[in-house]
């Protein structure tokens, strides 16, 4: 299914280019990003951060045609890599044909990118943030492959009331998506993986193939009134599925749901966030004695607040706190191990309309976000700062 | 000495409040001439430009084209009518276009936005305030 779409619009895509009449209504953007992370303790991301690592690195390319004055398709190629995550692989970041029928509503076919949240869309488009890591409790970049997009279809649109009672967006989808190999629940999974095959005596197996599971949501946001003040919901249903070996695990459906705010005037930029991820996610063993099921729930519960300040035309800073704890299965949220604490400040510096450069440091108090016990393995320390610096080219 | 210095306040005053009144804008919208629109809002013009909507209030199919980013009327634009910096107008289209849920206006020169609005009967467009405007139509901003 994904083959064919993704097969169909590439189609449409070369068809596209091949009727010179219609070049002139292609826009072909890009992007591409080079990052540096070094950290005083623990290493971050699956990267060797504490020595310093510069395995951070994307790249895009989109083209987008309108083919009508309803109808426009288009697709994004990209390269992504940070750490073990990603790859050289170029990927399918979006694909998709977008209807509208009018304002009020809209229709997009194919694989889209989820709407949930602030940032949740846009997560991997780094030149189009302040930030060179968005507040990881919310949004983590070691598992956006699997967050960004499903494949299937969203209808959507907005409803206009004039000035007194400001502007309805609404969006629903649903679809499938699919975790990637090279992501951050895959790599968490595969640790688990040895201890339970020993306990049941099983061969070692990792996971070979992509999990995948359902999708369906929705997003509700309130442009007010009061210009720049966004006030939305957002909330989803998910599950998944996937093996190793004689191992199966599932994650039952679960809602994450999602409240955010934003204000925004001139050069002044404030939001916030509250996320709740509950995940009834479990492990199954089949031996010869039968099936042996090992619950392993998780809670988290995060929550962010940022602001930040467009000093001149080129340059601009801010700070954000974020807050994270896991309070799955009733464990202690107090331990270092459940939960995180991010402060930042960040500055980001654009020489022209295309080319710019951020540096950022994170104070980080905990290790349950992006902290592997692999790269790790002499145990995590309880704190953490993470110098966070990136230079990135968008066209 | 006392009615001078009234005197001396009222003209200062006036003298101030007739620049500041009389500030003329840095740029013009324009539309195609077939367009019998005479004057837009502010919000409107926004929506159009942000493309959250592809109609004029008179619903008549509305497209858009944008001059290029590093143009001084563009940032004047921005600033009074999409109420951003042109730099977080970037960073605008940036989120929709990587994200894949929609693409900016086209962008052209000047010579380019006057080319376009006058041949396309939908198109709407802004150029500088001393900009020959023959054969298009300048049509009027109002707060609401």
């Amino acid at each position: 299914m994904r083959r064919v779409v993704v097969g169909l619009l590439l189609l449409c895509a070369s068809s596209m280019f091949a009727q010179e009449q219609e070049l002139s209504n292609i826009q072909i953007h890009g992007f591409a990003a080079q990052g540096l992370l070094y950290s005083s303790a623990n290493n971050y991301l699956s990267t060797s951060s504490s020595s310093g690592s510069l395995a951070w690195t994307d790249g895009a390319v989109s083209f987008s045609d309108q083919v009508s004055d309803k109808l426009r398709v288009g697709l994004q190629m990209r390269v992504s890599q940070l750490g073990e995550f990603g790859g050289s692989n170029l990927q399918v970041d979006w694909a998709s044909g977008d209807y509208r029928a009018n304002d009020k509503l809209r229709f997009s076919v194919g694989k889209v990118k989820t709407v949930v949240g602030l940032f949740n869309d846009t997560q991997d488009v780094d030149a189009a943030h302040l930030w060179a890591l968005l507040p990881q409790d919310v949004y983590p970049i070691d598992n956006k492959s699997f967050d960004l997009a499903h494949y299937g279809a969203d209808f959507y649109g907005e409803i206009a009331s004039g000035n007194h009672a400001g502007t309805l967006s609404y969006r629903a989808y649903a679809g499938y998506r699919t975790l990637d190999l090279g992501s951050g629940y895959v790599k968490e999974i595969n640790l688990t993986l040895p201890s339970l095959q020993q306990a049941f005596g099983l061969p070692d197996a990792q996971i070979t193939s992509s999990p995948s599971g359902k999708v369906f949501g929705g997003d509700l946001r309130w442009q007010s009134p009061l210009k720049g003040l966004l006030i939305g919901a957002s909330a989803s249903a998910e599950d998944m599925q996937g093996s190793a070996g004689a191992i199966s695990f599932r994650a039952a459906r679960n809602v994450v749901t999602q409240e955010y705010a934003k204000f925004e005037k001139g050069k002044f930029f404030t939001a916030f966030e509250i996320k709740r991820m509950p995940v009834g996610f479990s492990l199954t063993a089949n031996t010869a004695g039968g099936l042996f099921t090992v619950p392993n729930p998780v809670d988290w519960r995060s929550w962010y607040v940022m602001t930040s300040y467009r000093a001149t035309e080129k340059f601009q800073f801010g700070t954000y706190y974020s807050h994270l704890v896991d309070a799955g299965g009733g464990q202690n949220t107090s331990l270092s191990g459940n939960h995180s604490k991010d402060w930042t400040i960040s500055g980001r510096y654009n020489f022209n309309p295309h080319f710019y450069a951020k540096l950022e440091e994170h104070f980080v108090h905990g290790t349950d976000t992006g902290f592997y016990s692999d790269s790790n393995p002499n145990g995590k320390k309880p704190r953490t700062n993470i110098l966070a610096a990136r230079i990135g080219v968008a066209f | 000495m006392k009615p001078l210095h009234v005197c001396a306040a009222v003209m200062f005053l006036s003298l101030a409040s007739a620049t500041v009144g009389g500030q003329d804008k840095t740029y013009k919208i324009i539309v195609n001439p077939s367009n019998p629109m005479v004057s837009i809002t502010r919000e409107n013009v926004s929506r159009i430009f942000l493309k959250k909507t592809t109609k004029f209030p008179n619903g008549l199919n509305a497209s858009p084209v944008d001059l290029p980013a590093n143009s001084g009327t563009r940032e004047s634009f921005s600033k009074d009518v999409l109420g951003k910096t042109a730099a977080s107008v970037e960073a605008y289209w940036q989120q929709l276009i990587f994200s894949g849920r929609d693409v900016p206006p086209p962008q052209k020169k000047e010579g380019g936005v006057l080319d376009f609005v006058r041949s396309n009967d939908n198109g709407i467009g802004y150029v500088s305030a001393s900009t020959d405007t023959t054969g298009v139509k300048v049509v009027t901003v109002t707060q609401f």
